[in-house]
């Protein structure tokens, strides 16, 4: 039964994968900008420009921009789905291979601050429904208020200046891979995990205490305590299990949301990721890297959630015969 | 240690922003005249040795002394491909030449030239063709002496289209040709008379050096850099965050003491400071006024720093093609409307040096300039009386601005605007937009920046001359003069700079006298800083760090304890 849900599910993200692709091919084409000029080198004109006609006539046809646009579409489409992202405009070298170079960087990123803002948030979630009312709810709910409401880049710019500039811990700047250096891996990943790892687990304490609240009325709760069980196993056995769908929830969207949309800790921090790329893509306008990455995330936005509803089915077996 | 008061500082700092942030959340004419170019003499243009080479001479025996070591330097923009014949920005420009890339010939910032890979160049009589002594001696980074056939490959390789090389239209409707006579000298047959063809060759975006058949035909796929002649080889380079070059022991003009030369892209100038104040930068190029500022005061401590005064800078353009700005009594009341040094204040912290045309101040050129064109300083009464007697009818003024430091600038030239009658539609748009409006004629006013190249009208040329096209790359302002396209042509005729002076006069005067731009100045917005340990770093004060006779650049810096 599983194994046909999963592969309806699968089924069902092609369409979303073919309008997605439609949807980041056009948008790209109405981004104000001459692609020749940037295959070019010509990026922002800040430095006097002499554009020889011959040259940009031999790029317009090795571009083939003048080609019908179902023409193009079709062309990009065909190459993506051999896993030819294009060529960058402004490094000369095929997207894939950008995307795949700073993948490690950006993965190692995500899942430091997913695993450090479970490991925060988890906890405190539990506690701080479990003991409502107390120091602990309060004090959990001061760090969601926290996470919530203070900008990622103040929050970045502080322990900038505090481990970085007054104790001089931590690097400020940069990456190192782990076969490099792990410790300069773990010291150069420790800031930008902890800004975002804080915004993620500020979330998923909200989601946890509410979820958890509602569970700890259910009658199988009632029942677990009035048969005997301790407290530990009707928490961590019973209701755990069961307030886990709305972290899944927000798990599936926050990895996505890590992977891609970072791009002001990964600029303040000169963090070579996926979202720095994209951001440096769009100022350069580097078109067929735009269009690249934004594919790439969103089907990484698609296999997350894809990923989210099968663990949904596991979790609550009942989903799958709806 | 730190003191305690910083750490008070800094402590009130954060916990007041929290707290704010925290409330924040909970509440809610002159006639010209055609000049024809003088004849040179051959020795007019003899240069005898390289002001390099001597230098490196002298430094041999103290580079036992020096310490060497990695650099890391802080870039603003990323070199976006190793490629030589690719340079998107001036970043780029200055990091290729500035370690592995060299050309023939350089500007020495003053109008002249010095030798760098050529040691002279001669014209015959007519100026029809160039010929280049190169230097013996010189090794590329693969041990390969460079010769002339190197220098007509390449040569060669920028003026095929087919290619796509940046300096491509520079060099192909110039050289009808290039040869090599000998081992170390190469001609180039000139299509007509050149008698600016070296300055244009001293752009290392126009051409640089490499090896025969270094470079596929129509190759652009590049992600290894190819061999030069500089003082670093290429190392590494990754798109948008690095590129690394280390030492070339055998550079002609003495090994360098750094090891290696990490240029980090660190896009925010926040990042920058920072990673300067920690010193896991040794150099940042573009810190911000204010950062700069602290460092000057005391505030921050163990750093250097430095403006680039000749980065950059502004005017304010006209499209003479709109409906508005087609009267020139129109734009003379805008002209009178902005004042320029309330700008500088307003947008740029007062830090900057107001211009009359795009030329350094104190120069030759600015003297020149002083003579012919008297400055138009903000004069609202001015403004309004003209304006009042002009076709003006109170049409918005399209003043379109790109986000940024544009912003500023949109907000103080529209506010005087308004003060003086004119309506205006201030438009803050993102760089795509922004460059297509103006490429589209989609304005009325808009601010330019660029940057100074050795030559007011070899750099000006391009948005002088007509260019009559729906889609306008160079011209924005659309002001089209046959006159001054003349003027032009002669001038590029000209190799006496008093000849030059006289010609460079005339077009300003026609310039002036249009009333097409308003220059605002030369802004200081960018600095450069470095560890208080690093020597021997210099700049020229155009924003490069490119080694050369006036300037230090990277290639004599060395660590000090």
């Amino acid at each position: 039964m599983l194994i046909r849900y999963s592969i309806r599910r699968l089924l069902e993200t092609i369409p979303t994968l073919f309008i997605i692709s439609v949807i980041v091919f056009s948008l790209v084409l109405l981004i104000p900008g001459d692609r020749v000029l940037v295959m070019l080198g010509y990026s922002g004109g800040d430095i006097a420009d002499v554009i020889s006609p011959e040259v940009y006539a031999a790029m317009e046809i090795r571009l083939g921009v003048h080609d019908p646009i179902p023409v193009q579409y079709w062309r990009w489409l065909s190459r993506a789905l051999q896993g030819d992202l294009g060529t960058s405009a402004l490094h000369s070298i095929p997207v894939i291979d950008i995307i795949l170079g700073r993948l490690p960087a950006t993965l190692y990123l995500a899942f430091a601050s997913i695993f450090f803002g479970a490991l925060l948030a988890i906890p405190l979630g539990v506690a701080a429904a479990v003991r409502q009312g107390t120091w602990v709810d309060r004090l959990a709910n001061g760090i969601v208020l926290f996470g919530l409401v203070t900008p990622g880049f103040w929050v970045a710019l502080m322990l900038v200046l505090l481990f970085g500039v007054y104790l001089g811990w931590l690097p400020t700047i940069g990456y190192t891979a782990p076969q490099d250096d792990f410790v300069q891996f773990v010291k150069h990943l420790t800031l930008p995990t902890i800004v975002l790892g804080l915004d993620f687990a500020a979330n998923l304490i909200r989601f946890i205490r509410t979820d958890f609240l509602e569970q700890m009325r259910e009658d199988y709760v009632r029942t677990a305590r009035a048969k005997g069980l301790s407290e530990r196993l009707v928490i961590w056995k019973h209701i755990f299990k069961n307030s886990m769908l709305a972290t899944v929830t927000v798990l599936g969207f926050d990895i996505s949301r890590l992977l891609g949309g970072s791009t002001v800790i990964e600029t303040l921090f000169a963090y070579p990721g996926i979202s720095f790329l994209l951001i440096q893509s769009i100022f350069n306008r580097d078109f067929a890297t735009v269009q690249g990455v934004v594919l790439f995330l969103a089907m990484i936005v698609i296999f997350m959630n894809y990923l989210a509803d099968i663990l949904y089915a596991l979790l609550n077996p009942r989903i799958r015969y709806e | 240690m730190k003191s305690s008061a910083t750490w008070v500082r800094f402590l009130t700092g954060a916990g007041i922003g929290a707290v704010l942030l925290a409330v924040a959340a909970a509440c809610g004419a002159e006639e010209p005249t055609p000049t024809a170019a003088p004849t040179p003499t051959a020795e007019f243009f003899e240069v005898s040795d390289s002001p390099i080479g001597d230098v490196g001479v002298g430094e041999a025996e103290k580079w036992e002394e020096r310490q060497g070591g990695t650099l890391i330097f802080g870039s603003a923009k990323e070199v976006t491909s190793p490629h030589p014949y690719t340079t998107s920005s001036s970043v780029d420009g200055h990091t290729k030449e500035a370690t592995w890339l060299e050309p023939l010939l350089q500007l020495t910032g003053d109008g002249g030239l010095a030798p760098v890979l050529a040691t002279s160049w001669v014209a015959n009589e007519d100026l029809t063709e160039w010929t280049f002594h190169l230097r013996e001696g010189v090794l590329f980074h693969t041990g390969q002496e460079m010769t002339s056939a190197d220098v007509v490959w390449s040569a060669n390789y920028v003026m095929d289209a087919n290619n796509a090389a940046r300096g491509h239209g520079d060099m192909a409707p110039l050289v009808r040709s290039v040869e090599a006579v000998d081992k170390y000298t190469v001609k180039f047959n000139m299509v007509g008379s050149q008698p600016s063809f070296p300055i244009i060759i001293s752009d290392i975006s126009v051409l640089s050096i490499i090896p025969v058949g270094a470079l596929e035909p129509g190759e652009i796929k590049v992600s290894v850099g190819t061999p030069g002649t500089g003082p670093f080889k290429f190392d590494e380079w990754v798109p948008a965050s690095k590129t690394v070059v280390v030492r070339f022991d055998d550079y002609w003009g003495g090994k360098p003491y750094l090891e290696k030369i990490v240029f980090q892209l660190i896009a925010s100038a926040t990042g920058r400071g920072n990673a300067l104040r920690t010193r896991e930068l040794q150099i940042a190029e573009r810190l911000s006024p204010i950062f700069a500022g602290r460092v000057e005061s005391g505030d921050i401590g163990a750093i250097e720093v430095s403006a680039a005064t000749l980065s950059g800078y502004r005017r304010m353009m006209f499209n003479v093609d709109s409906p508005i700005f087609d009267d020139i009594d129109v734009r003379l009341a805008a002209m009178y409307a902005m004042d320029m040094q309330k700008l500088l204040d307003e947008a740029f912290f007062g830090l900057g040096t107001l211009m009359d045309a795009a030329v350094p101040p104190g120069s030759v050129w600015d003297e020149a300039l002083r003579e012919c064109c008297p400055r138009r300083t903000g004069d609202p009464e001015k403004a309004r009386a003209i304006l009042a007697a002009s076709s003006y009818a109170g049409e918005r003024v399209r003043l379109v601005v790109g986000r940024g430091q544009g912003e500023p600038i949109g907000e103080s030239i529209s506010r005087q605007l308004r003060e003086v009658g004119f309506e205006v539609d201030l438009q803050v748009l993102e760089s795509g937009v922004y460059d297509e409006k103006q490429s589209t004629g989609d304005f009325d006013l808009t601010p330019k920046s660029a940057s100074w190249g050795g030559d007011p009208v070899i750099d000006g040329a391009g948005r002088w001359r007509c260019e009559l096209a729906e889609r306008v790359n160079n011209n924005q302002s659309r002001y089209c003069n046959p006159e001054l396209d003349v003027l032009i042509d002669n001038y590029y005729g000209l190799t006496d700079l008093d000849d030059k002076l006289v010609q460079y006069k005339k077009i300003a005067t026609i310039l002036y006298d249009a009333a097409v731009t308003k220059h605002m100045g030369w802004n200081f917005t960018r600095f450069f800083g470095w560890n208080d340990n690093v020597k021997g770093f210099e700049h020229r004060g155009e924003g490069g760090y490119t080694r050369g006779p006036v300037g230090g650049g990277l290639w004599r810096v060395y660590f000090e304890d």
